[in-house]
């Protein structure tokens, strides 16, 4: 496909190749279906600050995942943590064994695994498959246990220090475990990483997170009955995702020094990045995503419902721009309830891909996404293409960002509809707007008449645009620092 | 001598008052003030107060000259010079100096006949009046160079409206009466609190006024168990195992060891030799290899004061994703079905008769937040604080640091059970004492105002297992599977975290039961990590940490051929009675058998 590295025939071409290998196999010897799935990944991926670490860890998921696939030719797909094969029930009870003990292994983590044995019928088999992969979900082996000591992994913080390393000018005591994924985060990259952190990604103390993931992906992978529809759709899936954050960050002029992505493969997206590229990773990272979604639908040949399934793939985004002295696994868990809560409306007003978005300050307390009313959940595109919110609402930020920022302050004190002083609020606000062109200039491009005193105080900014206000400033003030 | 209960009255002279980082800015605003929640009185944080005390009377002392560390460190100013690491505080002849004595300072447990970390507890200060009225203040910084204000740096403040009424009163106690001289020097001597001092703002006159002690009235305890509602008076910080580097979380719920250590400490203040009270050691005493004869300390889960059952839905429990309020299911029962299920075509039919959509809405589930017999999420927020290095008056190098907490208000239900009868005197007493729970109990959080009920009666086990019978055959009649013999499947929910001798609890709850790990059909659970740390303790290596079976955890055992859970019924209703695993004197290991809400769930 142009302009893509995932070429859907040769996709096509090998799964079928291992298919039939894999069902030779198996002649005359119980071909059974096996699929393994990690258990709190997001933990084991985010669990330290430390940029080699975060880009070490997800190698060390990648490298589990592909040497499942090297060593089993039945492996149909391994990525993200996940894998499905089609093996004899002989290699199922090994491999049900093996691969929960080597993850346990290389990431200290539990690796939950689930087999159902495959009739004629290969839907059922997989519906069967999936109804044990919940149960094993939560009855997987048990993660290897804390330790405490008095010296602790200056990393993760829940093991013990054995060994020492330098960061910089500094010496910290890490972990095993640590100290093999930060020489694989070393790998990776190279030296410069010692000693960096988040915070070094950070704009003025302030550090993006974005997530985001598939939508309907469920529904989509429950309408597939076939094996090879199963792989080929996996592995496109992994494909596009990875294609389109990487196009999204390379257009958006975030140098590969200037992000970490702790994602291992699927339909996750996550990025930690500074700030000032929020704006243009969120439009290159929709419009790139269903651009490829779009024009590979038809060539995975897959039944009409599932390709129109597959057409309809969007992305559900959370955002937060957040404090950089914040955990990096405390961020992404608000990044990814703000990415649910844009799926709401993806499902609930028919979009495709959806946003919210939050700006943490220091001190604010969890999010709070279950307000079904929240306005800052902004739809992005719908089946008919792209819909212009997010500019509108950047335009209405940028009209706003003009106020001084003493007079923006004012509305977010203004008193309740109800309390006496509303009225002397409003009547506070519409002097403003008299006086300052930057607030009738902000009333027009809301779409308000500022000269109807009313329309004005209907068209008051709302706390995100505020929020993204906000995020201007900072954007403004990084660009003065490094023009 | 028994404490001293004082009341600290914080005035504001002229100006106001700013201390930053506790109440988050919003929009366009700077710094804000200390208030409790979006829109409760001002208040000035105790760990201001207490800075601001500590500063004046780490001065006093040197100008006595005597010795005295800079905020706890442990290092003389006078004599050390440079940076130095700081440590336990051996100042006053190889004792902590005398601010040390008053304030605290940094050490991991106590010293043996200790009782407390600091002889001060003083709780925030909460303005006088509810409804003082804010004023938002702007300044510029300035350029001092140039002399002219600093292009973009507008900043804007929003404080209380300053005023001669402006006053906020602390409540505290002094553990140590012989330091009460000091106290109230200390608070002579201090005259500014927060920031802002060169604008004018913070500067204070604290007045110390002391009052008659006094007790909450608790009824007499005359049963065995009691049921316990707790709303948080104060900020409640409960302790994770393991904090990050620069977020210190904390607990939804309040372990039962939180309980039992407050209770332990308000005996031991009060009582003239607690070492010796045999109904205070009886009452605290712990399990070892079997259960011990003291109370059981059940964990405090957050729940309404009428709430019949409290503590976190089955793991199985689902929840639509899109909108919480929608019915919630329980997918027990699915996976029951599932787990019989022998060929792929009976799996087929399962899964068509599975509750994998909400009922309301049709859209996917999602595990179920929160907990039974509560509504909504618990009230936290996050309070930002830097470290300061008083030697240079300046913030530490990448000391910005953040601690999570549960606010005032919220409602907490647990049990304490199986209270010797010789004890509940002495239990009726501590429960009348001023309890905080959790950490920073020398800043008063976690103090809460406490009630004592009978324990609500559950449904009989019979009921419970015959409804759970019944569910089972009407789930597994729907996906044309013939259900298990009648009476043959026990199963049990973890009502707290289960701390197992080995694996993952199974084997636990099959030996209470008289089984096989075997007969463990079906188990869907989560894993934790539970700290021990006891403050009388002082050697850091012996703080522990333990995998944990998170609470909500399910286990369905199906029994050999020949018995139904009748014939266990004993067995059942002393696991129920006595939990499984280690510390449940601590309240882990609490087992629920035959959970209504995954019949309830099943319903739905």
């Amino acid at each position: 496909m142009r302009g893509s590295a995932f070429d859907p025939e040769a996709a096509i071409r090998d799964v079928r190749l291992r298919l039939d290998a894999a069902r030779a196999r198996c002649a005359g010897r119980r071909p059974t279906l096996f699929a393994y799935d990690a258990n709190a990944i997001q933990a084991f991926l985010t669990a330290s600050r430390a940029l080699p670490y975060l880009r070490g860890a997800s190698e060390r998921v990648k490298a589990f995942d592909k040497a499942v696939f090297d060593d089993n030719p039945g492996c149909l797909f391994a990525g993200g943590g996940r894998g499905l094969m089609l093996v004899t029930a002989e290699e199922a009870a090994r491999l049900a064994d093996e691969l929960p003990a080597e993850y346990r292994k290389q990431t200290h983590g539990s690796l939950a695994v689930a087999v159902a044995p495959l009739g004629d019928d290969e839907g059922a088999a997989l519906k069967w498959l999936r109804l044990r992969m919940v149960a094993a979900k939560d009855g997987a082996v048990p993660p290897v246990a804390p330790e405490r000591s008095p010296h602790m992994c200056d990393d993760c913080r829940v093991r013990p220090a054995r060994r020492q390393r330098r960061r910089g000018e500094d010496r910290v005591v890490v972990c095993d475990l640590c100290d093999a994924i930060i020489d694989l985060g070393h790998g990776a990259r190279d030296e410069t990483e010692v000693g960096r952190t988040l915070a070094d990604l950070s704009s003025l103390n302030r550090l993006a997170v974005l997530a985001a993931d598939g939508n309907e992906m469920g529904r989509l992978f429950a309408s597939l009955e076939r094996l090879d529809h199963q792989a080929v759709v996996s592995r496109a899936v992994s494909s596009v995702f990875e294609e389109a954050r990487r196009e999204a960050l390379s257009l958006s002029g975030v140098g590969e020094d200037g992000y970490v992505s702790p994602v291992a493969g699927g339909d996750d997206v996550v990025i930690f990045f500074g700030p000032e590229h929020a704006f243009d990773v969120v439009g290159h990272l929709v419009e790139k995503l269903e651009r490829r979604v779009d024009a590979l639908a038809d060539a995975l040949g897959l039944p009409a419902e599932a390709a129109r399934r597959f057409r309809g793939i969007g992305l559900g985004i959370g955002l937060v721009i957040g404090p950089d002295h914040f955990p990096a696994s405390r961020l992404l868990q608000a990044a990814h309830e703000l990415e649910k809560s844009a799926k709401r409306i993806c499902r609930g007003d028919g979009f495709r891909s959806a946003i919210d978005f939050a700006y943490l300050r220091s001190g604010d307390e969890a999010l709070d996404t279950s307000n079904v009313n929240r306005r800052s959940r902004i739809g992005l595109s719908t089946e008919e293409g792209p819909t212009r919110n997010w500019e509108r609402l950047l335009r209405r930020a940028q009209a706003l960002q003009q106020v001084p920022t003493s007079q923006r302050a004012m509305l977010r004190v203004r008193p309740d509809p109800e309390d006496p002083e509303a009225r002397e609020a409003r009547n506070l606000f519409r002097y403003q707007v008299a006086r300052e062109d930057a607030w009738r200039s902000y009333i027009e491009t809301a779409g308000g008449r500022w000269t109807d005193p009313d329309d004005a105080v209907d068209h008051m900014p709302a706390p995100h645009e505020l929020d993204l206000a906000r995020l201007l400033d900072l954007v403004a003030r990084r660009k003065e620092e490094r023009p | 001598m028994s404490a001293l209960e004082f009341e600290l009255h914080v005035r504001c002279p002229r100006g106001t008052v700013l201390v930053g980082g506790y109440t988050p800015p919003p929009g366009e605003l700077d710094a804000v003030h200390a208030r409790y929640g979006d829109d409760g009185p001002a208040i000035v944080p105790a760990s201001a107060l207490r800075g601001a005390l500590r500063e004046s009377f780490e001065s006093l002392l040197r100008g006595a000259e005597e010795p005295a560390c800079c905020g706890g460190d442990g290092l003389d100013p006078t004599k050390e010079t440079g940076a130095r690491e700081p440590v336990p505080c051996t100042l006053d002849g190889g004792r902590p100096c005398r601010a040390c004595r008053l304030f605290g300072t940094q050490r991991a447990g106590l010293s043996p006949g200790e009782r407390a970390f600091s002889a001060l507890v003083l709780e925030d200060a909460v303005a006088e009046s509810a409804d003082h009225p804010w004023v938002i203040g702007h300044g510029v910084a300035v350029d001092r160079r140039r002399r002219s204000a600093r292009e973009g740096l507008l900043f804007n403040r929003r404080t209380p409206a300053p005023g001669p009424g402006l006053t906020f009163v602390a409540r505290g106690r002094l553990l140590d009466p012989a330091m009460k001289t000091d106290f109230e020097a200390a608070a002579v001597m201090a005259q500014h609190l927060g920031g802002g001092r060169s604008r004018g703002l913070g500067r204070v006159d604290l007045v110390v006024r002391w009052r008659e002690t006094t007790s909450a009235s608790v009824p007499p305890i005359d049963g065995e168990d009691v049921r316990i509602v707790v709303e948080l008076q104060r900020p409640a910080c409960v302790g994770v195992p393991f904090a990050h580097e620069n977020l210190r979380t904390t607990r939804r719920e309040i372990p039962g060891g939180a309980l039992r250590g407050a209770v332990g400490f308000a005996l031991a203040e009060r009582l003239p030799d607690p070492d010796g009270d045999e109904a205070f050691q009886t009452l605290v005493e712990g399990d070892g290899e079997e259960r011990g004869r003291g109370a059981i300390f059940d964990f405090l889960y957050p729940a309404r004061p009428d709430a019949p059952e409290v503590g976190p839905w089955p793991v199985t429990a689902r929840q639509c994703k899109v909108d919480a309020r929608h019915a919630a299911v329980d997918t027990l029962l699915d996976r029951l079905a599932a787990a019989f299920a022998s060929t792929a075509e009976e799996a087929v039919r399962v899964d068509d008769t599975s509750a994998d959509r909400c009922p309301d809405c049709g859209e996917a589930l999602k595990a179920r937040q929160g907990y039974r017999g509560h509504e909504g999420r618990v009230p936290t927020r996050i309070v930002t604080r830097v470290e300061l290095n008083r030697r240079l008056r300046s913030a530490r190098e990448g000391r910005l640091f953040s601690y999570e907490l549960i606010a005032e208000g919220a409602t907490f239900v647990g049990s304490i059970r199986s209270i010797p009868a010789g004890s509940r005197g002495r239990l009726a007493e501590a429960l009348s004492a001023p309890l905080s729970l959790g950490r920073g109990r020398a800043m008063g959080w976690g103090r809460v105002r406490l009630r004592v009920e009978p324990m609500p009666k559950r449904a009989s086990l019979t009921d419970r297992a015959t409804a759970f019978e019944q569910a089972v055959a009407r789930r597994f009649q729907r996906a044309g599977l013939a259900p298990p013999a009648p009476g043959r499947l026990v199963q049990l929910t973890l009502s707290s975290p289960l701390l197992p001798r080995d694996g993952d609890g199974t084997a636990d709850l099959a030996a209470a039961l008289g089984l096989d790990e075997a007969a463990c059909v079906l188990k869907a659970r989560r894993f934790g990590v539970e700290g021990g740390w006891d403050q009388r303790e002082p050697d850091i290596d012996r703080q522990t940490a333990h995998q944990s079976v998170a609470a909500g955890a399910v286990y369905v055992f199906q029994l050999p051929e020949g018995l139904t859970w009748r014939d266990l019924g004993e067995r059942i209703e002393r696991l129920e009675r006595d939990g499984a695993g280690q510390r449940r004197h601590q309240g882990f290991g609490r087992v629920l058998a035959f959970d209504p809400a995954v019949v309830e769930g099943e319903r739905r």
